[in-house]
């Protein structure tokens, strides 16, 4: 199968080197009034039916065209289509900049192109979502958040409560690429995991890869969340900002020469604290609990071939008590880019990227007196080029360096302190990778986009290295800086095949494998906090990969304004990791002895029906799945359900314009409860009530239901000053969802034991006022 | 009394993540909750405590809402000492079964063998007992952590002080009775503090106290592999922790419940002023 794989991606690089072509038409894609780029925008030729390419991620096309006339036309969603004459007798630079569709023009009959581009987008397995769209959708403390609403589309599922980790296909939380203008987050949310760390404001779109990623992104198993910053506003100051109940925010964005650059800084600071200050008990009111982001961003058009973009983010959290402990973690991202078109139909970005996640425990109380800290951190140096060879035909061709850098755990303490200091050795690890990707129209109605991508992994010294034969110790290797302790070499293969039946019609199919060096072993399981360990492949851990097999079948209805998508799926999942029972994971050297490893396997079909236009709008999900573990030495070895297996999930989200001032919205989820393990007997050690597992993740939760409810009022704007007030109720009709469940003795009767559920929330009611000048 | 077993390596490391936990988390509820069935299984304790006779007692599990006392009688149990000393041990009260020879001697080591009546179960476990150890000071006083609001904290901190020896890898386990009641037990390893003078933590959240009562702690010096046992149930359904429930990996071979610990007994006790 591979092999066949191999032959065809063999055909088609070799298909790039007939082409031929004439002149180019080429530019940027941008929004008209703020001057975003719009990427993944279609251009198409009208004279040419069945040709097309996509603007790339910095809203950058070329087209290249035999001399002549055509109407070339942008279709973006959301924004009215524009089309443009020409005369193609050299090549020609034409930016393009797009309005956004007027509140009239969206009801559907008036509207006279098509909006179809679910149908004609070789996109299968993947979500796009807006900030701009998403804002009316109901949210937890009226902070409104595009990693809890990518958790509503089918395919990518959070478990309960307050646990931010996604679950995409069946993957682990971990297995998710998650990437803030291309820079790693490892650690997606803040106060465990209420909210997320992507604030909003500063926030252009994400896109969910939650099958075949193209192949320039790598590096973990299941999915890819590509999170994009504003570029800031080009052609105006502008300021947002929102007030809370727990939060505030404020952005500023505008030019620094009009047109050319722009700049925008956002910060978001809870103060949960300031609340425990109006609580009654006085030990409490002291104590810090909060988080902030900042994020900074700025670009600059040199001149009309050269672009730089300058971004960074900050965020973290912080929960102390004065003189008693202090505990601390968060991520921190920066990233350099640099466009170039070489000439019009080779364009190239190079990007300089560091990321780093760390956490801080301090103790101060006898006799406890010391600290723990960890961290992950990379540095990745991208150098991508773009070919846009002929009218329905894009070569990509990049280099990925990507350095890591793990510190496990140390300990830090005085001289006095009751414990040692120490310091597990720190590991390094480097990937380097080469891909291309062609995507291309083999017949008008087929679109292909085939990649590979060679990974090899190194993981370097200095330090001991430990081999394990079933869990002993049974080699020490020391090796010195820079010296190869370990490699892997490891090809990705990427697929995308796209039918267009008709114009309303579609069909879409994937094949894909990934490979994953970057491990996590989750120390918490219930709770989103950030005392995880990570791990690189090495002599004991093999890499995690997948394959992915997906296809879908598209279908609009009444002119556009109902789309309908059917994808199933089935993803193998190699090498996967877990922890042997009753490891002792903190601080531990020898924690590779101290793993298992297995095999997974995830199927499903997902459905969805979405109304984009009109005054309701919004989409219906639902996800049927089954995802199940293999791993010798746990359950005997049988296959048993993955703590993520959620057989039935549906979400329903809603959007309705009361009136101009007035958007009413509610999204409903209902979950089949997640698998988890509780006890099926019971004995007694030194007279105490054990309890007896029979069966790993053999009962299932009770099923989760939730509603929640919005209301956006826009006040009357004066002037330039718009205001709007956002009433919300999360889980509006209080639903008790379990948190956890403990099993305790009956106080009354010993022989019974009575099961006692946790549960986070009851009703959440918030009003949030945002304004905008 | 319902007891606790905890453990934590890093004392207190912990609390702040149980704090930030609790502070967001404290709405319980009791439910209605249908439990599976599962096959009787055997469950094995068996020590051999230093300069006392062995004792091992044998019981099976049973459903979750019977009668925990499931004790298991007529079996054949023998245990052998490391001077060559076999014994035959006499069951003295259902399931309760104790030796008339052997007594724990440091350095030592013990094998165990059990075959039930029919021969249905056959077990067979060794240890070896530790070098002893000794409470240098116990201390008791009222905690300092603060209170949280619906978060259940020790109002009572029990510290333990004694000096770990440096030439070895040692594991040890806290007994904690309060008027002769055993309140809490408790499992550690000087993986943090190899050769110091150590101050260990007991906490416990359900342990009420009040002025004049006696506390004794008892310090065994354990096995790894009991450690191990006893370490497991302390990672195991806890809130922080979350859920990887599982049964603990025992000593005994044949029995997938139970342990056999050759310990050192050093008690030391406390009246709370």
């Amino acid at each position: 199968m591979k092999f066949f794989i191999d032959i065809l991606f063999l055909l088609i690089f070799v298909s790039v080197l007939g082409a031929q072509n004439k002149y180019a038409i080429s530019g940027t894609i941008t929004d008209k009034v703020n001057g975003e780029t719009l990427a993944g925008a279609a251009v198409t030729v009208n004279e040419l039916p069945g040709t097309g390419i996509s603007s790339n991620t910095y809203g950058y096309y070329a087209l290249s065209l035999p001399e002549g006339k055509y109407t070339i036309r942008v279709n973006y969603l959301g924004y009215e289509t524009v089309e443009l004459e020409i005369n193609l007798n050299q090549n020609i630079r034409r930016d393009i900049r797009m309005e956004v569709l007027a509140t009239d023009l969206r009801e559907v009959d008036v509207y006279p192109f098509k909006r179809n581009d679910n149908i004609l987008l070789n996109n299968i397995g993947s979500e796009k979502l807006l900030v701009s769209e998403i804002k009316n959708i109901p949210v937890f403390f009226g902070e409104q958040d595009i990693m809890k609403t990518i958790s509503l589309t089918p395919g990518a599922t959070s478990v309960r409560d307050g646990n931010n980790g996604i679950y995409v296909r069946g993957g682990g939380n971990d297995q998710n690429l998650i990437l803030l203008d291309e820079a790693i987050v490892y650690h997606p949310n803040h106060l465990l995991g209420f909210f997320s760390t992507f604030n909003s404001d500063a926030i252009k779109e994400m896109t969910l890869y939650k099958g075949t990623a193209p192949a320039s992104y790598g590096g973990r198993i299941s999915s890819v969340m590509d999170i994009r910053m504003k570029d800031g506003n080009n052609q105006s100051l502008e300021v947002n900002g929102g007030i809370g109940l727990i939060s505030s925010r404020l952005a500023v964005e505008g030019p620094i020469v009009k047109d050319r650059g722009s700049f925008i800084v956002a910060g978001r600071r809870t103060y949960v604290d300031m609340l425990l200050k109006l609580t009654n008990d006085p030990s409490l009111s002291n104590n810090t609990l909060n988080f902030y982001d900042l994020n900074a961003k700025m670009n600059f058009k040199i001149n009309p071939k050269n672009q730089v973009f300058i971004s960074a983010y900050s965020g973290r959290d912080a929960f102390a008590v004065p003189g008693r402990f202090g505990l601390a973690w968060g991520n921190r991202t920066a990233s350099f880019r640099w466009n170039h078109i070489w000439q019009d139909k080779l364009f190239s970005n190079t990007s300089i990227i560091y990321s780093d996640f760390d956490y801080e425990v301090d103790l101060a109380f006898e006799p406890s007196a010391f600290s723990v800290l960890s961290g992950i951190k990379n540095v990745n140096f991208r150098h991508e080029f773009n070919y846009f060879i002929s009218e329905n035909s894009r070569f990509m061709l990049g280099y990925d360096m990507l350095s890591h850098n793990i510190t496990p755990g140390q300990l830090i303490a005085d001289e006095n302190a009751i414990v040692h200091p120490m310091k597990i050795q720190e590991r390094n690890g480097r990937e380097q990778t080469i891909y291309v990707s062609n995507e291309f129209r083999p017949a008008p109605n087929w679109i292909f986009n085939a990649g590979i991508r060679l990974n090899t992994f190194r993981l370097y010294g200095p330090g001991d290295f430990y081999k394990y034969e079933n869990g002993m110790l049974s080699e020490t290797i020391t090796y010195t800086k820079k010296e190869i302790v370990k490699s892997y070499f490891s090809p990705e293969r990427r697929l995308n095949i796209t039918h267009i039946i008709n114009p309303v019609q579609s069909v879409k199919m994937s094949y894909s494998t990934h490979t994953q060096h970057i491990h996590k072993i989750t120390a918490t399981e219930n709770l989103s906090l950030p005392v995880d360990i990570w791990m690189m492949s090495g002599n004991n851990v093999k890499p995690q990969t997948s394959d992915l097999f997906s296809f879908g079948y598209f279908r609009n209805k009444q002119n556009d304004m109902y789309q309908f998508a059917a994808e199933a799926y089935y993803k193998l999942m190699h090498d996967q990791i877990d922890v042997k029972n009753g490891a002792d994971v903190m601080a531990n050297q020898h924690i590779e002895g101290e793993l298992l490893f297995g095999k997974g396997r995830s199927y499903g079909l997902e459905l969805m029906l979405k109304k984009k236009y009109g005054k309701l709008n919004g989409w219906i999900g639902y996800t049927l799945s089954r995802t199940e573990l293999s791993i010798p030495g746990i359950n005997n070895g049988n296959w048993y359900p993955a703590r993520q297996d959620i057989t039935n999930d549906l979400s329903i989200v809603g959007m309705y314009e009361l009136s101009k001032n007035l958007t009413m919205s509610a999204t409903w989820v209902y979950q089949t409860g997640n698998a988890v393990t509780f006890p099926s007997g019971k004995y007694e050690i030194n007279g105490e009530t054990k309890y007896y597992f029979n069966e790993r993740n053999g009962y299932r939760m009770p099923d989760y239901h939730r509603l929640d409810l919005g209301l956006t009022w826009n006040l009357k704007s004066k002037g330039k000053y718009r205001g709007n007030l956002n009433f919300s109720v999360y889980n509006a009709y209080a639903r008790k969802n379990a948190f956890s469940i403990d099993f305790e003795q009956d106080a009354t009767n010993p022989d019974k034991t009575i099961a006692v559920m946790t549960y986070l929330f009851s009703a959440i009611p918030s009003i949030t006022y945002n304004f905008k000048f | 009394m319902k007891t606790s077993t905890k453990s934590n390596s890093v004392n207190g490391l912990f609390i702040p993540f149980m704090m930030l936990a609790a502070i967001l988390t404290s709405c319980t509820e009791t439910i209605e909750f249908e439990f599976d069935t599962a096959a009787s299984q055997l469950v094995v304790e068996a020590f051999v405590p230093e300069s006392q006779y062995a004792e091992v007692i044998l019981s099976k599990t049973v459903n979750i809402n019977d009668n925990n006392k499931n004790l298991v009688s007529n079996a054949l149990v023998v245990l052998q000492d490391g001077f060559g000393t076999s014994e035959t041990l006499q069951e003295v009260s259902p399931g309760r079964y104790r030796s008339n020879k052997i007594k724990g001697v440091p350095g030592s080591s013990y094998s165990l063998s059990v075959q039930t009546e029919g021969n249905v179960s056959f077990v067979k476990s060794e240890d070896r007992m530790p070098k002893p150890v000794f409470i240098n000071r116990l201390r008791v006083r009222e905690s300092i952590i603060p209170e949280v609001e619906g978060v259940k904290m020790p109002d009572w901190e029990v510290i333990v002080e004694y000096t770990d020896p440096e030439d070895e890898v040692n594991y040890y386990r806290f007994v904690e009775y309060v008027n002769g009641k055993v309140t809490i037990s408790y499992v550690e390893n000087d993986k943090f503090n190899n050769g110091k003078d150590n101050k260990s933590f007991l906490t416990c959240v359900d342990r009420k106290l009040s002025k004049g009562d006696t506390l004794t702690v008892e310090m065994q010096s354990i096995s790894k592999a009991v450690y191990d046992y006893f370490y497991a149930f302390s990672t195991m359904n806890d809130l922080v922790q979350g859920t990887n429930t599982t049964n603990p990996i025992s000593n005994i071979s044949g029995a997938n419940l139970g342990y056999f610990s050759a310990h050192t007994v050093h008690r030391r006790s406390v009246v709370v002023e």
